[in-house]
């Protein structure tokens, strides 16, 4: 793959950190858009952004071309979160949260006027679902990209965006019928 | 923020084009956010110097070690330590202070190691 981000991305391996600069400007927003999906708030998914780029800057040297460089980051991306996720109990309680607010929502919902907001849809997802299916519909990735970013079989991608996109639009399709 | 239309499930393309319209709608991270950018510049400017200063400190860790295993005076002394600390350790067959010696070096230089990677 022989895209610009890749060609910067083979100078930031011989040391140039203008190089680097230039993938972060033209990837920040992508990998910001991803963790926000995958943590659920803003503030959370800007820290692990900037230990991303961090963890990536540390790691370019084992960058070898041979996928396309936003799929590398996102990997990274989602390691980090999922270090994060482990890491933090608390996190565990907060998506709890996320998931109970989310639940309960869905069960008050009394009007067609309730809006949707993203977090909220994608808390019903595993993590595994939510990631698949913010790369694949959030960031217009193909399946295999997918894959490559998660590090997971093809098929299991496959299988996480449709039963994701199945729960998705099954618990918050009618929501909002015309 | 609203799911446009609500296709029919198992319509494979009206349920794709809903959640990617889904998706369109939601809020993004700016595009152009310099300022983040330089925060993300700023780190990698500090992490890069630091990594100068942990690859020093790393070379003394193996250094040590290695004298350690090499010079008589010093293995001895380090086969000692490492002897005490396997006598605390009744499972671990017993070592003799030269390999106890090489068994510390192999430490040492696996933690230099760790340092100059992880920090």
């Amino acid at each position: 793959m022989n895209g610009p981000d890749e060609a910067l991305a083979l100078q930031a391996k011989q040391g140039s950190s203008h190089a680097f600069e230039s993938l972060v400007r033209r990837n920040q927003s992508l990998v910001r858009g991803f963790l926000r999906r995958l943590a659920g708030d803003a503030t959370t998914a800007d820290d692990l952004a900037q230990d991303t780029f961090l963890m990536a800057w540390r790691r370019i040297g084992t960058y070898e071309g041979k996928g396309s460089f936003r799929g590398w980051l996102c990997r990274i991306a989602y390691t980090q979160f999922l270090q994060n996720r482990r890491s933090a109990k608390a996190s565990a309680r907060r998506e709890d949260a996320v998931m109970a607010q989310a639940a309960t929502s869905v069960d008050e919902r009394g009007g067609v006027e309730a809006r949707l907001d993203l977090d909220r849809v994608l808390a019903v997802l595993s993590p595994e679902q939510r990631a698949a299916v913010a790369l694949c519909y959030g960031e217009g990735m193909s399946h295999q990209e997918a894959a490559d970013a998660l590090g997971l079989p093809l098929g299991t991608v496959k299988s996480h965006v449709l039963r994701g996109r199945a729960k998705v639009l099954g618990q918050f399709g009618e929501e909002v019928a015309p | 923020m609203t799911i446009p239309s609500v296709p029919p499930l198992g319509d494979d393309a009206r349920a794709d084009a809903a959640m990617r319209a889904l998706f369109a709608s939601a809020d993004r991270a700016p595009v152009g956010d310099e300022a983040f950018v330089q925060q993300i510049m700023g780190q990698v400017t500090s992490a890069t110097a630091r990594r100068g200063e942990r690859a020093v400190m790393a070379l003394g860790i193996v250094l040590v070690g290695l004298a350690a295993t090499f010079a008589p005076h010093f293995a001895a002394g380090a086969g000692e330590l490492g002897l005490a600390f396997v006598k605390n350790m009744p499972h671990l067959p017993a070592l003799n202070t030269q390999v106890s010696g090489v068994v510390l070096a192999l430490t040492l230089a696996g933690a230099g190691w760790l340092y100059a990677e992880r920090g």
